[in-house]
Order: structure tokens, then sequence, then C-alpha cells
């Protein structure tokens, strides 16, 4: 199902959160909506869910409108036909994990091989043997996978994610990542992902969509947006970046401190040197300018050395 | 989430803020007029006369002197009591908290009968301790009275003060201390000045509870001729000459005190309380404590719970089984009779406990509905939202007395139209107008931990409004609903002051069934039936709290 939305405007009271957006999202495509918080990306998605109302605009599923505000048409969110996985995780503490899981299609009525549809969505996050639990007695990635389970049972069209991993811890986070696009992947739903884990969405992403301040400021695919970002802030936000002035910067691994040839040279003092393991990551200071980048040998702090930066791999910003 | 309010809740949100306007401001507005419109027009004369007449002066003047003693005694007593229970081992005794609340849940009219049974002549203390001669008289004085209402108001401050205790993090304690601090400089250079808020909030509520509560000085008071506020309103409403005028007057002055009181203690809340960040720092946190001091702790704490839960009940379960009263405490001398009496003899006994029984389970039916809908229906009302609730829980904040005055007079003026009072319908207006307040509360603070996600999660799956209503919304805030129920049935079950004023002729209920019996002299018939009453009570909070706690959620 492809998500389109046309000059979409949202105000809470009087500040203007969303201006004139207009964004589509690809049939069976994973996408995220990455940005700091306050971007309005967690408003965009609940806007598609019916969640909030835009205050102008339209919303069409494929060829369908579900909101207009001109056309006053508002299909409300138990009619969309989506699934959404919340933030905090959003269970119903009362009932059992296969009561959560079966609320949706006992809400609509659709009765029929109840149980084993149940099960297969509980099968598929691997909770088979939790069906009698109650939300109180699993972990926080079961509890997660269960509102996952929830979310797919009723085979929507379209997957919502409110950073639904940020409630887990790192091991979990990384686990629950693979699973995610694994199990979205296999179904071929369209999926909608917010998060402001520049981390999460390059892993995950078919496609990621960078906001700023209720604007794009770009979308791409993720290799794209890291090598070729088109505005100073997607540069900052997105991955490090060391900077050459205003308007022209580089990616880490762009910059060496061996010799080579065809690159720009430019001295530098250590400020900082961390061991991460494979490598050291040094802080430099060039002639004021912080910069970071990777080494596999160790420098004292107060070294003078020069830093041979990749010309191909600088990019500028008009 | 802000959507905005469109014509057809607007329309939803004044009618119940009209229903809530005739069943709870009416009332009260038409206590001051009552006091000061005479013949149609606005008269302060006769409501300054009445203040300003010597026997209502000292009515006054009683009332505060009893509330500023009862707030020194209760802080006297609740400060060691609450560090006990915070800060030593004594804090690890849970059922130590249970058994303090139990003077606080016993209605203060069968305690205050209770220790009269047991001080007075030829009471049961003289009868223990015959060689102290008539000293238990002197408790028939101000200073018995103060101490009969401390001991049972002093709970609800020692429950406060221990919890604004443990919410100062020891970690402010250890920093204090590893700066050098030893125990008492902490004590007065930190844990004072946290607790200056909250010991000025209990104190200002207390003196509050003591100007409101009939119960006490109905039973003793009025015995050693110690007349307040609540006696005389109650005197000048039931008794003849009856004068609403004069009930009126002194109600308004004893609202507007109270109301003084609450915006005070609202202001205390926001100015002087510190939000403290608890974080890691809210382990639990003892003090270590020399032997000595362990000890004289316990024994304080014994003592406390001796006299405050051991006399009054002593003194209720041995007058109700003891066969002869001139016999006192002797072998031989115990029977059951009283309580065969009581549903046999003229069955006043039984009518009474079914009346009671009704009312409390109608009055709490209706008020934990109402409320309900009440809370859920405003929601999302914005302005509304704040007036409405407003209303709905000033009952709380009047002395109950006072709201049964205005409630008597305005369905007094309106009889032709609605004819209501002086029936069973009408007390159950009363109880439902009177505890609406926790439903209320109840109810919004099930509905507060409710995230608005799991709503939205149900409207996502799906389920239409009624549906997620029905199996998301009300199977979660059932639990306060029901703890709403249970409190409501328990007061209501015992309640005196509104059923004392307006039980309808030859109906009796638990309460005034007890106090005839007790002022007609069949105190044991009395003591049976307050014993009844507090059994069904203890056993229906005992069946609450079970199956409160037995839900997985």
């Amino acid at each position: 199902m492809k998500i389109t939305m046309k000059h979409i405007f949202k105000s809470y009271d009087k500040a203007e959160v969303i201006r004139d957006l207009n964004l589509e999202l690809e049939d069976q495509a994973f996408t995220t909506l990455l940005g700091p918080s306050g971007c309005g990306k967690t408003t965009i998605l609940r806007m598609i869910a019916g969640l909030e109302n835009p205050t102008g605009g339209e919303i069409f599923f494929d060829d369908v409108c579900v909101f207009s505000s001109e056309k006053k048409i508002n299909v409300p969110p138990e009619k969309r036909n989506i699934g959404f996985v919340f933030q905090d995780f959003a269970l119903w503490p009362h009932l059992s994990v296969f009561e959560n899981v079966a609320f949706g299609l006992r809400a609509r009525k659709d009765t029929a091989d109840l149980e084993k549809r149940v099960m297969e969505a509980l099968a598929a996050v691997q909770l088979s043997d939790f069906r009698n639990r109650y939300p109180s007695q699993l972990s926080g990635g079961q509890q997660q996978r269960v509102g996952f389970a929830r979310a797919i049972v009723t085979k929507p069209d379209c997957i919502l994610f409110d950073e639904p991993l940020s409630a887990l811890d790192a091991i979990l986070r990384d686990e629950m990542r693979v699973e995610i696009k694994r199990l979205t992947g296999e179904m071929g739903v369209t999926a909608v992902f917010v998060t402001h884990d520049q981390m999460e969405a390059m892993s995950m992403s078919d496609r990621i969509i960078v906001l700023n301040q209720g604007l794009i400021e770009q979308e791409g695919a993720p290799e794209d947006i890291y090598q070729k970002p088109a505005t100073p802030f997607t540069a900052k936000f997105i991955g490090k970046s060391n900077w050459l002035g205003n308007q022209a910067m580089f990616r880490p691994e762009a910059a060496s401190l061996k010799k080579t040839e065809g690159c720009r040279t430019y001295p530098a003092v250590v400020t900082g040197v961390q061991f991460l393991g494979e490598n050291y990551q040094l802080f430099l200071d060039a002639d004021g300018k912080q910069w970071t980048m990777e080494s596999p040998e160790k420098y004292q702090t107060g070294t003078n050395v020069s830093v041979y930066i990749n010309e191909d791999k600088i990019v500028t910003f008009q | 989430m802000s959507k905005a309010i469109n014509g057809k809740q607007r329309i939803v949100y004044f009618t119940i803020f009209v229903v809530l306007f005739a069943l709870i401001i009416l009332p009260v507005v038409t206590v001051f007029g009552e006091a000061v419109i005479v013949d149609g027009r606005f008269d302060f004369s006769n409501a300054l006369q009445t203040i300003g007449d010597s026997e209502n002066i000292t009515t006054i003047t009683n009332s505060l002197l009893l509330g500023f003693l009862v707030v020194i005694v209760s802080t006297v007593i609740s400060t060691p009591l609450a560090f006990l229970l915070a800060r030593t081992k004594f804090a690890r005794w849970k059922w130590l908290d249970i058994v303090l609340m139990i003077p606080f849940m016993t209605p203060p009219y069968i305690a205050s009968m209770g220790w009269i049974l047991f001080m007075q002549k030829r009471g049961l203390f003289q009868q223990l301790f015959p060689w102290t001669g008539s000293f238990s008289e002197n408790f028939f004085s101000l200073g018995g009275l103060v101490l009969a209402m401390t001991f049972n108001v002093f709970p609800f401050m020692t429950t406060m003060l221990k919890n604004a205790i443990l919410n100062i993090g020891v970690n402010l304690e250890e920093s204090a201390a590893v700066s050098g601090a030893g125990f008492f400089c902490r004590l007065r250079k930190v844990m004072l000045p946290l607790l200056t808020g909250n010991y000025a909030i209990a104190m200002l509520l207390v003196f509050v509870k003591v100007l409101s509560e009939y119960g006490t000085p109905s039973t003793l008071g009025n015995r050693i001729g110690f007349y307040v506020f609540t006696t005389d309103i109650h005197r000048y409403a039931s008794t003849a000459p009856i004068d609403f005028g004069k009930a009126s007057s002194l109600s308004s002055v004893l609202v507007l005190i109270c109301m003084t009181m609450w915006l005070f203690q609202s202001y205390i809340t926001s100015k002087h309380t510190y939000s403290l960040v608890g974080g890691k720092g809210k382990k639990e946190s003892l003090y270590s404590c020399s032997r000595a001091a362990e000890i004289i702790g316990g024994v304080y704490i014994a003592l406390i719970i001796l006299v405050s839960v051991g006399v009054p009940y002593f003194s209720v379960l041995a007058t109700s089984l003891i066969k002869l009263r001139g016999y006192g405490l002797a072998a031989g001398n115990f029977t059951f009779q009283h309580y065969v009496e009581l549903f046999t003899k003229n069955s006043k006994g039984w009518e009474a406990l079914l009346t009671s029984t009704t009312l409390a389970v109608v009055s709490a039916t209706v008020a934990s509905v109402l409320g309900t809908l009440i809370v859920v229906t405003i929601k999302k009302a914005g302005k509304w939202k704040k007036i409405i609730e407003g209303e709905g829980l000033l009952p709380e904040m009047l002395p109950n007395i006072v709201l049964v005055i205005g409630l008597m007079l305005f369905w007094n003026k309106i009889y032709d139209i609605l004819p209501l009072y002086n029936t069973i319908g009408f007390m159950v207006l009363v109880y439902v107008v009177m505890f609406l307040p926790y439903t209320i509360q109840y109810v919004s603070s099930a509905y507060m931990q409710m995230g608005d996600s799991l709503v939205e999660a149900g409207t996502i799956c799906g389920g239409s409004r009624f549906y997620v209503m029905r199996h998301v919304t009300l199977p979660l805030i059932m639990r306060g609903v029901m703890q709403g129920w249970m409190m409501i049935f328990i007061i209501v079950f015992r309640e005196l002051v509104a059923a004392s004023l307006i039980s309808p002729p030859n109906v009796q209920t638990v309460s005034t069934f007890i106090v005839k019996e007790f002022e007609q002299g069949s105190a044991s018939v009395a003591m049976a039936m307050a014993l009844i009453c507090v059994v069904i009570t203890a056993t229906l909070l005992i069946i609450l709290n079970y199956a409160v706690g037995r839900k997985k959620y």
C-alpha cells in the first residue's frame, strides 16, 4: 500500500508543528522518518494512523482518501486497517498475551480460525509458549514482540512503528532490529518507522526521510544520505562530521594520517585519544576546528600530525 | 489529542455542570442565603446577631480551642511515630501500618462511647484498677475530649508525615552526614526544613477535620457541656425550637473557616513543598539505632496502640458481653444475650441493620456510576474538566453537617416540585452528594495511571469507541471504581450526622440505633451493635484488599 500525504498542515493551539508537508511512502518498502525530538515525525505517524487530525491537507492510502480537510473526509483509526507498534508497548495489562493479540480480530468480529491465526502471529514472534501469560510477566523485549504480533495478526496493509525500540536495552534493540526487518520483509507490508536513532535508521531502512522542524531535509537510500548529505543539518545529524569551514565537510573514514597521493593535507594537533578495541579514536584540533577520526595506531596527546583527506569524499554545500 | 471541543460535547459538559450545580452548589448557597436573607431582603443583622451572641461566641472559641489543642497533641504524638515507622526497623513491620489505621477507621462516636464506658464512674477502668479511686473521672473534661479526638485523628497525620519522610531520599541525609553533620544537626538542618510544608499541611487538615467532626463532640462533648460548631448546628436544626437561621449562620462561619484553611493549605502545598526527585536514592534507609533506643521506640508504639485501639475496643467488646453492668467484669457475668436481643426484641436492631445496608449499597452504587461517568466523560474536556472536577470535589472540603443542612434547606424549598424530602430517597441523595468525591478521586487516579496509548491501541486494532470502552477502559478503571464503592459503603453504613438529621420518622440506621440505645442506658445492646458494625465493615475492607491484591496487573 502506498501512502501519500499532500499539503499537510498541523498546529497545536497556535504552534505550527507541520507546514505544507508532501510525502510519499512507497508500497512494501521500509521507510524511516528520522529526526531530532520535536521535529514532527511522531505527529506524522499519528496522522497516518488517524490518532491525530491534520489541520489541513489530504492523506491517501493508495487511491483511497482517508483524510481530507476540504472534502471533510476522516476515516477513524479503527477503519484504516493498519498496525501500530507503540513506544511504550501499550499492551492491555488485564488481558493475557493471547487475548492481547486476539483483540483486533474480536473487535472486528473476524473470529473465523481465531485460535489458529493468533497462534501463527505468536509463532512469528516466537512467543507461542507464552500465550497464557500476562504482560506484567514478560520482559521488555517479549512485551514488544507481543505488540508486534498484535499489529500483524489482522494482516494490515501497513505497519507503523513509533520508536518501538527506545524502551529496550542495547542488546535487545539489536536483536529486535533484525527481527522487525525480517518479519516486515517476509510479510511484504509497507512499514513506516519513526526514530531519532540514526544507527537504527541506517541499519533497517530501504529509504530514510530526514525531518527537521516539520520539514523534509532530505530523502533517499541510507547510503546516499550518509555519503551525500544534502544539507549541513543532515551531515551533522547523521554520522560524524568534520568541518572545513561552514560549507564543506568530510566523514572520519575519508581521512588518514598516512601520506596518500591526490589528497588535501592539513596540519593538526592530537588533543585526545580513546581506545575503541579495533582502533583508536583521535580527537584533533585543526587550526581551531575540532575533528575526530580513527587510527590503527596510538598517538600521544599533543603530537603534531598531518591529516590527508580524499578530495572526492569532501562534501560541499552552497 | 487536542481536538477542538465541538458543540455536542459542549452540551454534555454543560449538562453535567448544571446537574452538579443543582446538587452541590445550590444547597451551599442556600445555607448562606438562609443566614443573610430575611423576608426576601439581604439582612446581615440577624446573622451578625447570631454570631455575636455570647453563647455562640463561646461555641466558636470552643471549636477553635479544641482544634488547636488536638493539632498540637497529634503533632506531638505523630512526630516520633512517623520517624519510627519510616526510618527504623519498625518500618519493616508492615502490619503496624494497618493496626494504626484502625482508630482512623473506627467511627468516632463508637470510639467515644468506648472511652466513656471505660472512664466513667464505676466504669471498666475503675473495675480494673480499683486503687485509683475516682482518678479516671478526670477524663470528663476538655483534656479528655482532646485525647479522644486525637486518638481518632492522629493516624492521618502520622501517615502523611511518614510518607513525607520516606520521600526524602536517604542520600540527602547521607550527603549531610558525609559533610560532617551529626544526627541532630541533620534533623535540624535537613529533615525539618524539608518537612515544614508537610507539617503545615497535615496540621491544617487535622484542624479542619476536628472542626468538622460531629461524632466525638456529640457523645463526649455534650456530656461535659463543651459545645462546638457541629453540635450547636445540629441542635439548632433538630431540637425544638428549631432555628435554621441560626444553624445557617453558624454553618456559614464554619464553612468560611474551613475554606480559608483549605486555601491556605493549597497555597502551602504549592509554595513550600519540595519536589524531591527520587531516582535511585529511594532505597530502604534505616537509621542504625542502639538497642535501648529500639526498646524505647517499641514501647512507645505499643503504648500508642494500646491506648488508641486497645482501650476503645476492649471497652466496646467487654460492655457488649457483660450481663449485668452492676457486677462488672466478673466471671459468670458474661453473656451473648445482647446480641440475641438485637435481632429479636422488637426487631428494631435488625431493621436498622437492613436499612443501613440498603442505604450503603444504593448510595455507593449510584455515586460510583455517576462519578465514573463524569470522570470518563470529562477526560478531554479542557477547562470544563477543571470546573466540573471542582464542583464534584467540593463536598469533600465542606463539613458534612453543613452539606446536610444545605441539602435539607434546599430540598425543603423545592418540596412542592420534587417531594423527596423526608424519604429514604433523600438520604440516598445526600449520601451520593457527600461521597461523590470518593469515586471521582479513585476513578481519576486509576484513569491517570492508564496511558492514552492503551485506548489508542484499541482503536487502531479496530475497536469502536464503545468496544474499547467496554473491553479496555472499564476493566482497567474497575479497581478504582470498586475501591470507591467499598469506601462509600463502609462510611455510609455507619454514618451519623446525616442519619440523625434526615432519617424519616420511624426509620433507624445502625448509627442512630447505637446512639439511641446508648443514651437510653442500654449500653450493652449499643455496643453489641457497634461491634457487629465494625466487624462487617472490617470484613469488607479485608475482602477488598484481597480482591485488589489478587489481580495480576
